[in-house]
C-alpha cells in the first residue's frame, strides 16, 4: 500500500487543483485578515481571528469536495484505477490509500487554514480574543470534522463512477453541509426569553411576560419542543455545525459523532467499493 | 502444453443478461492468443474477470497456476499487464510521466527503462506533448507500454485495433508480434477484425454467446479452413454438369462463379467445357478465410 500512497502523493502535487485550493483559502482568509487591517475604522477595534478561522473551514468544505472528487474521479474518467487492480492490488489498498493520500490534502489546506490566521491574525489583529479552551476545542473539532469530511468525499469520489455526477454530488453535499451547519446554529442561537428594554414600546403588548421575572419576555422566534430536538439531532451529526457554534459554547462539541461518523462512511466505502464491478 | 490462463465453466451475469455461460478456455505460453467473438459475446466480460475488475458469478480461472480464490491470485496478477476497452493513461501527464506514474504504484525503486519503452512503443519524441493531444493510436501504443512497465508475462489486450487507422493498426501489430517473439511475453487479444487477428494469433479461442466454441491452434485452422479453386465461368450451370461428370466436390458461389475443391486439371475443364459452349474466364486459388471459418462456427446471425 505503501507504493500506492507514494504514487498517489505525486499525482496530486503534480495537480494544479490544490494549489488553485491553497490560493482560494488565501483569498478568503488571508487576503480579508489584511483588508480588514488596512481598512478598519478608526477608533473601531478590530476583532480576533476566529471568524476568519472558521470561514476558512466553511470554504474547505467546498474546497474539499472538489479537489477529491476531481483526483479520484479522474481516476475512473482515465481508466487507471485498472492499471491498480490489474497488477494486483486488492480494492482495500486501493480505497485506503486513496483515502489517505486525500486526507494529506485536507490536512496541507487545514494546516494552511490555522497557520495563516494565526500569524496574520497575531500580526494584525493583535491575536486570538478566545480563550485557549475554545481555541483547543475549534481544533480538535475541526481535525475530526475534515477527516469525517474526507472519508465521506472519497466514498462519493470512488463509488460514484462518472467523475463529472460524482463532483456534483459532492459538491452539493458540501453545500448542504454548509447552509445546514450555518441555520442550525443560527436556529439554536435564537433565545427563549428577551429583555423588555431590547423590545419597543408599542409592540410589548404583543409578547408575553416570563412568569416571575418581569424584566424578561418570551421570545415567539424561539424554537422549541420537537422541531428543536430534530434540529439538535441535525446539529450534532454536522461536525461543521459543531464547529461553528465552538466559539459561543466550547463545551457543545460532541467529538464521538464525528469520529463514529469517520468510521462509517470508512467501511461503508470500502464495503461498496469492494463490492462493485468497476469499468 | 503449459498454460498461463486456464478457465473453467466461467459464469457471469448482469441482471436478466448473462454474459458468460460456462466458459472455458486455455492460453498456452508463449502464445499470441486470438479471441474472437462478435460484439456482446463475452470478451470484454472475461477480460474484466481475469484482471480482478468484477468477480465471477460461478466457476473458476487459473492465472500462473494461482486460482482466482487463492489469496495469491493478486500476486499472480503481477504478472500481467491490460488494457481493457480503452488504454488507461492519465489524459492530462505526458508519455513520460504516465510511465513514471505507473513505475510508482508498481513500485519499481528508479525510473530506468522508460525511455526505452517509450521506444518500443514509438513515443520517444512526444518530449512535452500531453496525452490528450495524442492520436488514438498512439494513447493505444502509450496504453500498451503503460502494461509493459511491471514486464509482464501475460499481456491481456480487450480490442487494441478499434478505431485506428491502417497505419495504426500496422503499428500495433508489428509491436504485438515483437513483443511476443522478442520479450516472449504471452499475449490474450480480442478483437471481432478476424483478418487482423488472423496476421498474428498463434493461436484461437471463439466465442459465441458466453461459451467457447472451438479452441484451436493456427496450423489446426490452416487444415480447416481448406483451399479452393475459385472459377468463373460464362455459364455456371455448365461446369457444374462437368464437375458432376468428373467427380469434383464444388460449391457455387453466384451465377458465374464456383469453388472447386481438391486439385482439379484444368485444362480438362476447359476441353469439357467446351463441348458445353462454356468459357473459363478466370481462375485463382482461393482460401477459405477466418472470418467465414468463424460464420461456419457461430452462425451468421444478428447481434443481441
Amino acid at each position: 500500500m505503501n507504493k500506492l500512497i507514494r504514487a498517489g502523493i505525486k499525482r496530486m502535487f503534480r495537480l494544479k487543483t490544490i494549489y488553485i485550493c491553497l490560493a482560494v483559502l488565501f483569498f478568503i482568509g488571508g487576503f480579508d485578515i489584511i483588508k480588514e487591517f488596512l481598512f478598519r475604522e478608526p477608533g473601531k477595534s478590530l476583532p480576533g481571528p476566529e471568524g476568519y478561522l472558521v470561514s476558512g473551514f466553511l470554504a474547505m468544505v467546498l474546497l474539499s469536495a472538489v479537489l477529491i472528487t476531481s483526483f479520484l474521479g479522474s481516476e475512473h474518467q482515465y481508466g487507471t484505477l485498472r492499471n491498480k487492480i490489474s497488477v494486483g492490488y486488492d480494492r482495500f489498498s486501493i480505497y485506503f490509500s486513496n483515502f489517505l493520500v486525500c486526507y494529506a490534502a485536507v490536512l496541507i489546506m487545514y494546516v494552511f487554514v490555522w497557520l495563516q490566521t494565526t500569524l496574520l491574525g497575531n500580526l494584525m489583529l493583535g491575536g486570538y480574543k478566545s480563550s485557549n479552551k475554545v481555541l483547543i476545542s475549534l481544533m480538535i473539532l475541526s481535525f475530526l470534522a475534515f477527516t469525517a469530511l474526507t472519508a465521506l468525499f472519497v466514498m462519493m469520489g470512488l463509488c460514484i463512477h462518472s467523475k463529472s455526477v460524482g463532483s456534483v454530488a459532492a459538491v452539493i453535499a458540501a453545500f448542504v453541509i454548509m447552509l445546514c451547519a450555518v441555520g442550525t446554529v443560527q436556529l439554536l442561537s435564537i433565545p427563549q426569553y428577551l429583555p423588555v428594554e431590547e423590545i419597543a414600546e408599542m409592540e410589548l403588548p404583543g409578547y408575553e411576560r416570563v412568569p416571575g421575572d418581569p424584566a424578561m419576555v418570551i421570545n415567539p422566534d424561539y424554537v422549541g419542543g420537537s422541531r428543536r430536538n430534530t434540529i439538535e439531532i441535525v446539529h450534532d451529526l454536522n461536525p461543521m455545525s459543531q464547529l461553528l457554534m465552538v466559539p459561543e459554547d466550547a463545551d457543545a462539541k460532541n467529538i464521538i459523532i464525528p469520529a463514529a461518523e469517520l468510521v462509517i462512511l470508512l467501511a461503508a466505502g470500502m464495503i461498496i467499493f469492494k463490492k462493485r464491478d468497476l469499468k | 502444453m503449459e498454460y498461463i490462463l486456464k478457465t473453467n465453466c466461467l459464469e457471469k451475469k448482469y441482471r436478466d443478461f448473462t454474459a458468460l455461460k460456462g466458459l472455458t478456455m486455455n492460453v498456452p505460453k508463449g502464445a499470441v492468443y486470438g479471441f474472437v467473438g462478435k460484439n456482446g459475446a463475452g470478451k470484454t466480460t472475461l477480460i474484466r474477470l481475469i484482471c480482478g475488475l468484477q468477480e465471477p458469478d460461478s466457476g473458476e480461472f487459473e492465472l500462473f497456476g494461482v486460482k482466482n480464490t487463492d489469496r495469491g491470485i493478486f500476486k499472480s496478477r503481477r504478472r500481467m499487464g491490460a488494457i481493457v476497452e480503452t488504454p488507461s493513461i492519465y489524459l492530462d501527464m505526458t508519455a513520460e510521466d504516465n510511465l513514471k506514474q505507473q513505475y510508482d504504484v508498481l513500485g519499481k525503486p528508479a525510473y530506468e527503462g522508460i525511455s526505452e519503452l517509450l521506444n518500443l512503443v514509438g513515443l520517444k519524441d512526444t518530449g512535452k506533448k500531453k496525452a490528450k493531444n495524442f492520436s488514438l493510436g498512439m494513447r493505444q501504443r502509450l496504453g500498451i507500454a503503460v502494461a509493459l512497465c511491471g514486464d509482464p508475462d501475460l499481456l491481456v489486450l480487450d480490442e487494441p485495433i478499434n478505431g485506428l487507422d491502417p497505419q495504426g493498426i500496422i503499428e500495433i501489430r508489428e509491436l504485438i508480434i515483437k513483443l511476443n517473439r522478442e520479450k516472449k511475453i504471452t499475449v490474450l487479444i480480442s478483437s471481432h477484425i478476424l483478418d487482423e487477428l488472423s496476421k498474428l494469433a498463434t493461436h484461437y479461442g471463439f466465442i459465441d454467446h458466453g461459451q467457447v466454441v472451438k479452441e484451436m491452434s493456427a496450423e489446426e485452422l490452416e487444415r480447416e479452413c481448406r483451399k479452393c479453386i475459385r472459377l468463373k465461368v460464362t455459364d455456371v450451370n455448365a461446369l457444374a454438369m462437368v464437375l458432376d461428370e468428373m467427380g469434383i466436390e464444388y460449391k457455387v458461389t453466384d451465377d458465374n462463379n464456383a469453388d472447386v475443391y481438391g486439385s482439379p486439371v484444368l485444362s480438362e475443364i476447359t476441353r469439357k467445357l467446351d463441348k458445353y459452349g462454356c468459357d473459363l474466364i478466370t481462375a485463382y486459388e482461393h482460401d477459405e478465410s477466418l472470418e467465414s471459418y468463424y460464420i461456419s462456427l457461430v452462425g451468421g446471425g444478428s447481434h443481441e
